[in-house]
């Protein structure tokens, strides 16, 4: 157990370059999964959040087969699985969130099944579903950062026009934007975050780094840009705390992030509820 | 192997006592997560499916590391996030998606801790989230057969109640059902369905099986009951084939069987009459037609 007092433990994790490299990555993948979740929350699109986590498998795994990047193959099936999806949700025949279900179940079926074929299949799999920050890569970070730089360029590029389509399509639509594009603009950065976060928290948890960050600095500021940059600092903080917590107890570090990230949403709920309930009763 | 159209292709396998429960299996669950499945379809509840079959997992961790019931553990786990999900949700200022976003990430996420914890290693995560029919013992069996006699006599006994709130949930309310109530009752029975399923096609496909054949039926068919029949029927059919399939090309059995649910639902979705893309597509040309002739 170290000392939680002494300045050493903090800093000899430090000295290890793949510390220092898996860090580095996690925190970039936590401020624009921040950004982006400010989205994700304001819009309700939790579940395809975890959806295109999911839908990325067989992409990732296909392209593990045949020695190509990992990243882009998951990036094709996140971007068509998307597409699939907001194509039968216009047909009217299917709630969307049904074919949200179906899609990401059947496409990660798929992926298993491919990966059945491949000997590695266990390892691989659990490596690709809950990430490992200690074994990010050089060329990894590389892509990471640029994912980042990519996103937040974005972002910042058309940012009135996210925020309009987001809170008020309708309106979005009578001032002549075109709903259908910014819509795919937004699922596309969705899914390049999402992409960016395979390594470090893994597919199945990223959902968690977009939504309980956004969701716990929604519930302490108002304006978009606040919820934003607070929701990047509390992502940065608990995957820092995670990492830290991951490399001396040896625990997969996606799980410690998000369990971190839990506690402080808790935490903050609950004080935030017990303030309303003096509030009320001062009143009363 | 022998011909296709041979008889004893199809009855050697049955010889076989781990593929006869495997089947036996796939067939209880097919039938339970179908049934209620149609009311998940007909309320829009398939990320609520989601969020359970996450806490599901997290209990199924515990369960296992404490010795205990899986079946249990899942159930009392998925309970508590189903009570956790109403009062969550119910907080201003946080939005039920997000709540259930919140939720089940934080259960898988102390499920795949947990798991690490106890050192068991990757086999286990795979086997949990992708499920094992073969693996299947007579104990399982007879907890899934419990399952669907319980989801059975529920859903008989309300069947007019849940079929009001789900349809209807306005006027459910209106004439002073309560939706919270009712809404209970169908989260516990989508807990007890996955959890019955979570041993055969595992607990990520799970919600699968509980959505691709009530979504397929109700593109063939806008009656309930021949609809819930209809859900049964294919999701048995999807649950046998993909068990034969697996037997002979020993691809793993979940995944077969959940690509086989997908491929009814893309075929309804394209082909099925009055609904699908297709038919409507030329109901609309023939329309255009009419309308430039006359």
């Amino acid at each position: 157990m170290p000392n939680l007092f002494e300045l050493q433990t903090y800093l000899e994790p430090l000295s290890l370059r793949l510390v220092q490299r898996g860090l580095l990555a996690a925190i970039v993948v936590a401020i624009i999964c921040g950004v982006m979740g400010t989205f994700v929350v304001v819009r309700g699109l939790a579940f395809l959040g975890d959806a295109l986590g999911h839908a990325v498998f067989p992409g990732v795994v296909i392209a593990y087969l045949l020695n190509l990047n990992l990243l882009a193959g998951g990036l094709v099936a996140g971007l068509i699985t998307a597409l699939a999806i907001s194509l039968v949700g216009r047909t009217g025949q299917v709630r969307e969130s049904t074919a949200i279900g179906i899609f990401y179940t059947v496409a990660f079926a798929f992926g298993a099944l491919l990966l059945s074929r491949s000997r590695s299949a266990p390892r691989a799999l659990s490596e690709l579903l809950i990430g490992n920050v200690l074994a990010v890569r050089p060329e990894d970070l590389q892509l990471t950062l640029l994912i980042g730089g990519v996103v937040l360029l974005l972002v910042w590029a058309f940012y009135k026009e996210l925020v309009l389509v987001s809170f008020d399509p309708q309106q979005a639509a009578a001032l002549g934007r075109n709903v259908p594009v910014l819509n795919g603009l937004l699922f596309t950065l969705l899914a390049l975050t999402i992409v960016a976060s395979l390594q470090t928290v893994g597919n199945v948890l990223v959902v968690a780094l977009l939504v309980i960050p956004a969701a716990t600095a929604r519930l302490l500021v108002g304006p978009l840009p606040a919820v934003m940059g607070l929701a990047a600092l509390l992502g940065s903080l608990c995957t820092f705390a995670g990492v830290y917590i991951s490399y001396y107890a040896d625990i997969a570090s996606g799980g410690a992030i998000v369990l971190c990230a839990c506690g402080v949403f808790f935490c903050v709920l609950i004080v935030r509820s017990a303030r309303q309930r003096l509030h009320l009763g001062v009143a009363g | 192997m022998s011909g296709v159209f041979d008889p004893v292709t199809y009855l050697q396998p049955l010889q076989q006592p781990f593929m006869l429960r495997g089947l036996l299996a796939v067939t209880l669950v097919g039938i339970v997560c179908a049934l209620v499945g149609s009311f998940v379809v007909l309320r829009g509840l398939a990320f609520v499916g989601e969020a359970l079959r996450h806490a599901l997992f997290a209990g199924v961790v515990i369960a296992f590391l404490m010795g205990g019931s899986l079946v249990g553990g899942a159930l009392i786990f998925a309970l508590l996030v189903a009570w956790l999900l109403g009062v969550l949700g119910r907080q201003q200022g946080i939005g039920e998606d997000t709540a259930i976003g919140v939720l089940f990430s934080a259960s898988f996420a102390l499920g795949i801790v947990l798991l690490n914890v106890a050192r068991t290693g990757a086999r286990d995560l795979t086997t949990i989230l992708l499920g094992n029919v073969l693996g299947v013992s007579t104990l399982d069996l007879a907890a899934t057969g419990a399952v669907v006699v319980v989801t059975l006599v529920a859903v008989v006994v309300c069947f007019k109640e849940l079929v009001v709130v789900a349809f209807d949930p306005a006027l459910a309310q209106a004439q002073g059902r309560s939706l919270s109530v009712w809404d209970g009752l169908l989260f516990v029975l989508i807990a007890l369905a996955l959890t019955a399923a979570f041993q055969t096609v595992g607990n990520l496909l799970a919600l699968a099986l509980l959505l691709a054949p009530a979504t397929t039926a109700r593109l063939l068919t806008r009656r309930l009951v021949p609809m819930i029949g209809m859900a049964m029927l294919l999701a048995v059919l999807a649950g046998v084939i993909g068990l034969y399939i697996s037997y002979w090309s020993n691809v793993p059995s979940g995944p077969a069987i959940v690509l086989l649910s997908g491929a009814g639902f893309g075929l309804a979705l394209l082909f099925a009459p009055q609904h699908g893309v297709v038919w409507s597509f030329i109901q609309r040309r023939r329309l255009q037609h009419s309308r430039n002739h006359s």
